[in-house]
């Protein structure tokens, strides 16, 4: 599993490096490809001209994205036979995106809401990692003095 | 027929011994009195059929028979100067007697009741009558023949489409509308005389009057048939609406305003949601990352100062939840389920137990206390109150904490009562500010949005929310859960 990359969507170049330093601190050895808006994920997992597509372990999914944003993207990944399954982590900064999700009915395999603390966020990425890269040793999150 | 027989009998003429003048006196008279008599009836018919108003017709018909046989008997004098035919003329006088009879006996009968009919001055009191109950009313009154022309009005008709009485008596009511209905309503009103009934005219209609300017505007119309002895007859009441139709216009329109200021407040609560808490979490995050990575060169002042920085980012955002909260619930719409309020308390009390579980505080919570709510609202509003009354009696060594409800004529009254630190009564309507704080930051912990968001909900559920207290004898806060009058 560890070879198989993690498709990181977010336009915020802070929270690429914190996503970054969550998944290693949880051990995450996959490679992490990074798409900065809507239409560079979607190139990226359908494909673009001669870059063939990606098939990554999991989609990490920001929903306010430029150009086109996380629900359209994940929209589409459904409705497509070849992304039908693909794992999608929905990475949300408030309850009421969440909500917006659930309302669309899109079908994210999991939402992530960004917690304030650091900590906490590591112990999520911990899980969803557990559960979609098959890691089985979280490494101890340090004591929140 | 023999007994009939005449014959042998002379001719009434002998009587008179055939003289000339007396003869011709009494064929003169006869025939005079005849003609007179005969020609009453074509009077009386005549009259009873230009006036189809007449109460008791049969009467005329009566004395036209009446005064027709009396006209045969006079004939029969006539005829009997010349042949003695004293049997027939005899029948018809007896034919005479019983109509005269009945007609005699029918008249008395009829007596009380002819008696009964107004005479010409009341009916011009009447009429007076009718138009001073037209001014005195409210409305303008127009009172419209089976033919459509209009027969009478008050002087608010006049006011209110600025024609003058003469310009209106006696044209087509539908100079009072505007030109488009016109044509249709010529029908709707002839359909209206088939079905004659006290109605509003066009309910659930717009509708329109034309002044003769020709300006338009908003009436109301109602319809009573009047049925009199000139015929039927339709009475509207036209009520001008213009001022009830701006009034709904501009509580459509400030409806609006608020709809667009909610709408505008969501998204404003949204971002601050989303773009204030992305950088707090930046700054907690490269706060742990120092401590991390770096974590070995700072002393413990360093440290701590770090872990100060992580502690107000997180309270902040706390904070930026708590307000968000509260702005879903102010335009939350409450979904209406049965909830057993006792239970609610006691599993959000268990809560607070388990995270403190050193607190000695005594939990009073009533049974059966079911109501009609959103269950997600009212625990919002039982984890503030009783989270509100678990802080408050931090300083307590024992505490005491009560839900319960209190049941009189109006709505069901719960609340939340514990013996802590209270509230200086004063201040009770500022507790539920959104940010209102009674007590040094220090003292308790706690944003204070919990309150503002507490009554939201109540309120959103159509009840109202106060508290009772006295600084250091406890706090009560009572909410009711449906308005005050219905039940
Ligand atoms: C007393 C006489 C009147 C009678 C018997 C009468 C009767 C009616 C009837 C039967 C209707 C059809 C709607 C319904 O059945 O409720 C109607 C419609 C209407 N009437 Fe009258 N009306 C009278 C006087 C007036 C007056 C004085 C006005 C104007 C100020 C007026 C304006 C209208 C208008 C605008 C409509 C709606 C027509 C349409 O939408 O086509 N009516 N009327």
């Amino acid at each position: 599993m560890s070879g198989q990359p993690i498709l990181l969507v977010e336009d915020d170049e802070d929270d690429v490096l914190l996503m970054r330093r969550a998944l290693e601190r949880c051990g995450v050895a996959n490679p992490v490809v990074v798409a900065r808006d809507g239409v560079e994920a979607l190139d990226c997992l359908f494909g673009a001209g001669p870059r063939p597509a990606v098939r990554p372990a999991v989609v990490l999914l920001d929903l306010r994205l430029p150009r086109i944003d996380g629900f359209e993207v994940l929209r589409r990944l459904r409705a497509d036979r070849r992304t039908r399954l693909q794992p999608v982590v929905l990475l949300t900064s408030s309850n009421e995106e969440r909500d917006r999700a659930d309302g669309y009915g899109l079908g994210a395999n999991s939402y992530v809401r960004k917690p304030v603390d650091f900590n906490e966020f590591s112990a999520v990425v911990a899980q969803f990692g557990a559960y979609w890269l098959g890691i089985n040793e979280p490494p101890p999150v340090p004591d929140p003095g | 027929m023999s007994a009939f027989s005449t014959a042998g009998m002379m001719p009434h003429g002998h009587c008179y011994l055939w003289d000339p003048g007396l003869v011709r006196l009494h064929v003169a008279s006869d025939v005079l009195i005849a003609g007179a008599y005969l020609s009453i009836p074509f009077t009386l018919a005549y009259f009873v059929r230009r006036r189809r108003d007449l109460p008791f017709p049969w009467i005329f018909l009566c004395f036209g028979l009446f005064i027709t046989a009396c006209g045969a008997t006079h004939v029969m004098e006539v005829w009997t100067l010349w042949h003695p035919d004293y049997w027939a003329s005899g029948l018809v006088k007896a034919f005479t007697a019983a109509v005269s009879l009945t007609t005699a006996v029918l008249l008395v009968r009829l007596m009380p009741k002819a008696l009964a009919l107004p005479s010409p001055q009341d009916l011009s009191e009447s009429e007076t009558r009718f138009r001073v109950l037209l001014e005195s009313a409210p409305d303008a009154m127009v009172l419209v023949d089976g033919g459509g022309a209009v027969c009478d009005l008050n002087s608010q008709v006049e006011r209110l489409f600025g024609y003058a009485r003469g310009e209106l008596l006696g044209r087509p009511v539908e100079l009072l509308m505007p030109e488009r209905f016109r044509q249709g309503h010529v029908a709707h009103r002839a359909g209206y005389f088939g079905e004659p009934r006290q109605r509003p005219m066009g309910a659930g209609m717009e509708l329109f009057g034309r002044r003769k300017d020709g300006s338009e505007f908003p009436v109301e119309i109602s319809l009573s048939p009047l049925k009199t002895g000139r015929g039927a007859f339709a009475l509207s009441a036209v009520r001008d609406i213009s001022a009830r139709k701006e009034t709904e216009a501009a509580l459509r329109r400030s409806m609006a305003d608020a709809d667009a200021a909610y709408k505008e407040l969501e998204t404003f609560s949204y971002s601050v949601a989303h773009d204030l808490r992305a950088p707090l979490r930046k700054i907690d995050a490269y706060s742990q990352a120092l401590l991390d990575d770096y974590g070995g060169r700072f002393d413990a002042q360093g440290t701590d100062f770090l872990q100060r920085l992580r502690r107000a980012s997180q309270t902040m955002a706390q904070l930026i939840d708590a307000l968000l909260n509260l702005a879903r619930v102010a335009r939350a719409e409450p979904r209406r389920e049965e909830v057993d309020l006792g239970a609610l308390a006691r599993s959000v009390a268990e809560g607070l137990r388990e995270g403190d579980p050193a607190r000695k505080v005594e939990l009073v919570v009533a049974d059966g206390v079911m109501v009609q709510a959103d269950p997600r609202l009212l625990k919002d509003v039982m984890e503030n109150l009783l989270g509100n009354a678990w802080k408050f009696t931090g300083r307590r060594p024992r505490a005491r904490i009560e839900f319960g409800v209190l049941r009189g004529p109006g709505p069901a009254v719960y609340f939340v009562r514990d013996d802590g630190a209270g509230f200086d009564p004063a201040y009770a309507r500022r507790l539920f500010s959104p940010f209102e704080r009674l007590h040094r930051p220090g003292e308790f912990p706690g944003s204070g949005i919990g309150l503002a968001t507490a009554q939201r909900i109540v309120q959103r559920h159509g009840g109202r929310m106060w508290a009772e207290g006295a600084v250091n004898r406890g706090a009560a806060f009572f909410f009711t859960l449906e308005p005050e009058g219905e039940r």
